[in-house]
C-alpha cells in the first residue's frame, strides 16, 4: 500500500493511525498474538485430549502418529484410533475452520457495512440456510442421504446472500446501507417462513430442525472437512487481501474510489467471501450465533481498527470462541449433548459484556 | 503500521506454544489421572452385573446339568431341529391368528404357553440366546421397552431420555435426546449394537459409529397397530432370539385381537387428538398418523381424519369446529406445558366443540399412548375404557 492515501487515512480518521488511545496499552500488540495463537493451540489440543471416551495422551499421539505413517509403537484398541481419527480429530478441525469464517466474515461484513451490529447472518446466509435445511426436513428428502442438508444449506445460504445483493444493487450500483435493509427485511420474512415450517412439522422434524438452528458439530465426518474446510480457507484467504482495500472503504464508497479503490468489485469479493466462509460452516454445523458478531469487537480492542490486523485476529478469535465452545458441547453434560449455539451464546455475552465495560470508548468507535 | 502478523506470531508464540504444550500434557495427564478411577467406578457395576450373569449361568447349566444328564445330551442333539419345526409352526399359527377364527387362537395360545414354559424350564439358554458380548443402546423408549419384554435387558449398556418405561431403564446412562447424540459417549458404553428411530442423529454421528465398528439399525416408522410385532420380531432377530421374539410377538397380536373384539363399539365417540407443546404451537392429528390408529382400535372415530385432515395441521378454531369431537385426546407432558385442563381449554377455540363443554379430556402417558410397544394392546383397552366411561357421561347428561 502506497503512502498516499494512508497519510490521508490517517489524517482524517486519527483513530485508524497507531498512535491511536486504544483501550488495552499498545504494548500489548505483539504479545496478543502470542497469547491468542498459544489459546489456539491449547484449545486444539484440549479438543483431542478430553471427551467423554477416555483416551490416556501417550495413545493419543500414538494415533496421531500411526495415522501419519510414523508407527512410534505404542499400543492403541481399534477404538480409541476411531475416538481420536473419525470422531476427534475431525470434531476439532471443523470447529477451528468453522470460528475462523465466522469471525473474519463478521470482521469485514462490520467493515463492509460501517456498522458495529453486522454478522454474517445480516447478509442472509444463515436464514437462506436455515429456510433451505427446515424445507429439506419437512419435505423429507434428508432421508436421501448425509450430503443432502449441507448442500441443501449451502445453496439455500449462498442464493439469499446473492438474492439480497443483486436487489440492493437495483439501484445502479451496491449501496451498502441498501442492503443492509434489505438483508433485514429478508431476515424478517425467512424468519417467519422457517416459524411457518416448523409449525407444521411433526414432532420429530421440529426436533430435527430446531436442533439444527442451534449448531451442532457432533457429526463432523472427514468428509465434512476435505469439503467445507478448503472452502473456508479460501474465502479467509481472499477475506484478508482485502483488508487494504476496506480500510479505505471507511472513509465512504467516494473517497475510497477516488484513492483507487474498485469498489464494486470489492463489495462483491468481500461478500461473495463471506458467504462461502458462513455458508460452509453452516453447511455441517448449523447456525452458530454470535461469534461473527462477538469474535471482531473482542479483538478489535486489542489490534485497533486496522483491517490487516484485525481480519487475522478475528478469524483467530473466531476459531478459539467455537474450539472453547464446542469443548463445552462435547464434555460438559456427557454423556449427552449440548446445542453448540447455545453455549457460543453463554460464553460469547459476558465477554462481549466485559468488553464493552472494560472499553474507555464506545465500541462503536472503529466505525 | 508496517508490523507484521507472521512476523510477530512466530516470534512470541513459538515459545509459548512449547511453554503451554509441556502445561498442556502436565494438566492433561493430571485430568486424566483423576478420571482413570472414574472409568473404574464406572464399568465395576457393569462387570459386577456381568459377573453375576455369568455365575448365574454357570449355576443354571449345572442345575440342568445334575438334574438330566442323559437328557441333556439327545436335547442338545435334537434342539435344533426342534427349534427350526417350532418356529416354522409358529409362523403358521400366527398367520391363521391373524386371519382366522378363534379356536386357532386358542390353539395357537395353548401353543404359544407350552413354549414359554418351556423356555422358563432352562431350555432357551441351550436353544437361543443373545450373543455373548453384546452391548446394547436402545434410542427410543419404545425398542427399550422392547427389549426389556424380550427379558435381553441385561445387555443393554445405555438408552435415550425417552426410554423411561419400565421404571428400572432410567437407571440405566441417558445419552440425552437421540435427535443430539454425541458418538464419542455413545463410544465409552462400547456398544455392538445401537437400535434408534429416524429420529436419533445427527446422521454424522451415526455415520461415526458406523466407521468406528459399531452396528447401528434403525427401525423406520410404523403407524399402524402392527408396528409391535414388527420391531419385536425384527429385534429378536438381530439380537439372535427369534423364538422368544416370535413367542412375545404372538402373545401381543393375541391381547391386541382380544382388547379391539372388546373394543368395538355400536356408537363410536369422535375423538380428537390434540398434540400440545411449548411455545404456543398446537397440533391437531389427522389421518395416517398413529392416534388415528389407537383411537380407532379403541373404539372411537378419529374427528379430525373424519373432518378430511392429513398428518399434521396447525391447530385453529376453525379447525376445531370443522371436526367438533366429543373427547380430546392429549398426552400428559403435553396437558402439562399448556397449564393442564384449563390452559387447555383456554386455547382459542378448544371450548367452544362438544368435547370443550363437557369438559371430556383423556390424557395418557407419552409413551404408553404412542410408542406402539409390547404395551398397546393395555393402551388401546385403557383409552377403550376411558372412552366408555365418557360415554357414560354423556349419556346421563
Amino acid at each position: 500500500m502506497s503512502q498516499g492515501p494512508l497519510a490521508q487515512l490517517r489524517e482524517r480518521r486519527p483513530e485508524l493511525s497507531a498512535d491511536a488511545d486504544l483501550p488495552f496499552p499498545r504494548v500489548l500488540g505483539p504479545l496478543f498474538w502470542a497469547v491468542m495463537s498459544a489459546g489456539l493451540v491449547a484449545l486444539i489440543l484440549l479438543n483431542l485430549t478430553l471427551g467423554a471416551f477416555e483416551v490416556e495422551i501417550p495413545r493419543i499421539i500414538g494415533v496421531l502418529f500411526g495415522q501419519l505413517g510414523v508407527d512410534l509403537g505404542i499400543e492403541y484398541s481399534t477404538r480409541e484410533e476411531a475416538v481420536v481419527w473419525v470422531i476427534r480429530v475431525p470434531r476439532m478441525l471443523m470447529a477451528a475452520l468453522v470460528g475462523a469464517g465466522l469471525g473474519i466474515s463478521g470482521a469485514a461484513l462490520q467493515g463492509l457495512f460501517r456498522n458495529p451490529l453486522a454478522d454474517p447472518g445480516l447478509i442472509g446466509v444463515s436464514s437462506g440456510a436455515s429456510f433451505a435445511v427446515a424445507l429439506a426436513i419437512v419435505v423429507g428428502i434428508t432421508s436421501w442421504g448425509l450430503w443432502v442438508q449441507p448442500i441443501a444449506a449451502f445453496l439455500g445460504g449462498l442464493v439469499l446472500t446473492f438474492l439480497i445483493y443483486g436487489f440492493a444493487r437495483r439501484s445502479g450500483r451496491a449501496q451498502m446501507a441498501t442492503m443492509l435493509l434489505v438483508g433485514i427485511a429478508v431476515n424478517a420474512l425467512l424468519g417467519a417462513a422457517i416459524s411457518l415450517i416448523l409449525s407444521f412439522s411433526d414432532d420429530a422434524e421440529l426436533r430435527d430442525i430446531v436442533f439444527w438452528l442451534l449448531g451442532s458439530l457432533a457429526g463432523s465426518l472427514w468428509d465434512f472437512v476435505y469439503y467445507a474446510g478448503p472452502l473456508i480457507l479460501i474465502a479467509v484467504i481472499v477475506l484478508i487481501r482485502q483488508a487494504g482495500p476496506l480500510n479505505l472503504l471507511t472513509l465512504g464508497d467516494a473517497e475510497a474510489r477516488h484513492l483507487g479503490v474498485r469498489v464494486q468489485r470489492t463489495q462483491l469479493l468481500i461478500v461473495t467471501a463471506a458467504a462461502l466462509a458462513t455458508g460452509a460452516g453452516v453447511a455441517v454445523a448449523g447456525v452458530v450465533g454470535f461469534i461473527g458478531l462477538i469474535a471482531p469487537h473482542m479483538v478489535r480492542l486489542a489490534v485497533g481498527p486496522d483491517h490487516r490486523r484485525l481480519m487475522p485476529a478475528s478469524a483467530l478469535a473466531g476459531a478459539i470462541l467455537v474450539l472453547g465452545a464446542d469443548l463445552g458441547a462435547r464434555t460438559i453434560a456427557a454423556p449427552a449433548e449440548m446445542p453448540l449455539g447455545v453455549l457460543t451464546a453463554i460464553i460469547g455475552t459476558p465477554v462481549f459484556l466485559f468488553l464493552i465495560d472494560r472499553s474507555r470508548r464506545s465500541l462503536a468507535s472503529g466505525f | 503500521m508496517t508490523q507484521l502478523i507472521g512476523w510477530s506470531l512466530r516470534r512470541d508464540s513459538v515459545l509459548v506454544v512449547i511453554g503451554l504444550l509441556i502445561v498442556w500434557l502436565l494438566v492433561a495427564s493430571a485430568c486424566s489421572g483423576g478420571d482413570q478411577s472414574q472409568p473404574e467406578t464406572g464399568t465395576e457395576p457393569q462387570d459386577a452385573v456381568i459377573a453375576q450373569e455369568s455365575v448365574a449361568a454357570e449355576e443354571a447349566s449345572e442345575e440342568i446339568a445334575a438334574e438330566d444328564e442323559r437328557q441333556e445330551e439327545s436335547a442338545a442333539a435334537g434342539l435344533e431341529q426342534a427349534e427350526q419345526e417350532a418356529a416354522a409352526s409358529e409362523e403358521d399359527q400366527q398367520r391363521q391368528v391373524m386371519q382366522q377364527g378363534q379356536q386357532e387362537q386358542a390353539d395357537a395360545a395353548s401353543q404359544q404357553q407350552a413354549l414359554q414354559q418351556a423356555q422358563q424350564q432352562g431350555q432357551q439358554e441351550v436353544t437361543e440366546a443373545v450373543a455373548e458380548g453384546t452391548r446394547l443402546i436402545t434410542l427410543f423408549g419404545d425398542l427399550t421397552e422392547i427389549v426389556y419384554a424380550l427379558g435381553a435387558e441385561a445387555y443393554l449398556v445405555a438408552r435415550d431420555t425417552s426410554s423411561i418405561y419400565p421404571p428400572e431403564a432410567e437407571e440405566l446412562p441417558n445419552l440425552g435426546f437421540a435427535g443430539g447424540l454425541n458418538a464419542e459417549a455413545i463410544l465409552e458404553f462400547e456398544p455392538t449394537l445401537v437400535l434408534g428411530t429416524p429420529m436419533a442423529g445427527p446422521p454424522g454421528v451415526l455415520e461415526q459409529l458406523e466407521q468406528a465398528g459399531v452396528e447401528v439399525l434403525i427401525f423406520e416408522d410404523v403407524n399402524t397397530l402392527e408396528a409391535p410385532q414388527i420391531k419385536i420380531r425384527r429385534i429378536g432377530e438381530v439380537l439372535g432370539i427369534p423364538m422368544r421374539a416370535e413367542a412375545l410377538a404372538l402373545d401381543v397380536a393375541k391381547r391386541l385381537e382380544a382388547v379391539m373384539a372388546e373394543a368395538a363399539n355400536e356408537k363410536p365417540l369422535s375423538v380428537l387428538h390434540v398434540y400440545t407443546r411449548r411455545g404456543g404451537l398446537q397440533l391437531v392429528s389427522g389421518e395416517g398418523n398413529r392416534a388415528q390408529a389407537m383411537i380407532e382400535a379403541a373404539g372411537g372415530v378419529d374427528a379430525a381424519a373424519a373432518a378430511g385432515i392429513v398428518g399434521w395441521v396447525l391447530l385453529t378454531p376453525e379447525a376445531l369446529v370443522a371436526a367438533d369431537p366429543d373427547v380430546y385426546l392429549v398426552m400428559d407432558r403435553g396437558l402439562e406445558v399448556v397449564g393442564g385442563v384449563e390452559g387447555l381449554l383456554q386455547i382459542p377455540g378448544m371450548s367452544e366443540t362438544r368435547a370443550g363443554r363437557g369438559p371430556y379430556i383423556i390424557s395418557m402417558p407419552d409413551l404408553y399412548l404412542l410408542g406402539f410397544g409390547p404395551r398397546l394392546p393395555e393402551a388401546i383397552a385403557d383409552l377403550s375404557g376411558y372412552l366408555r366411561g365418557v360415554q357414560a357421561e354423556i349419556e346421563a347428561e
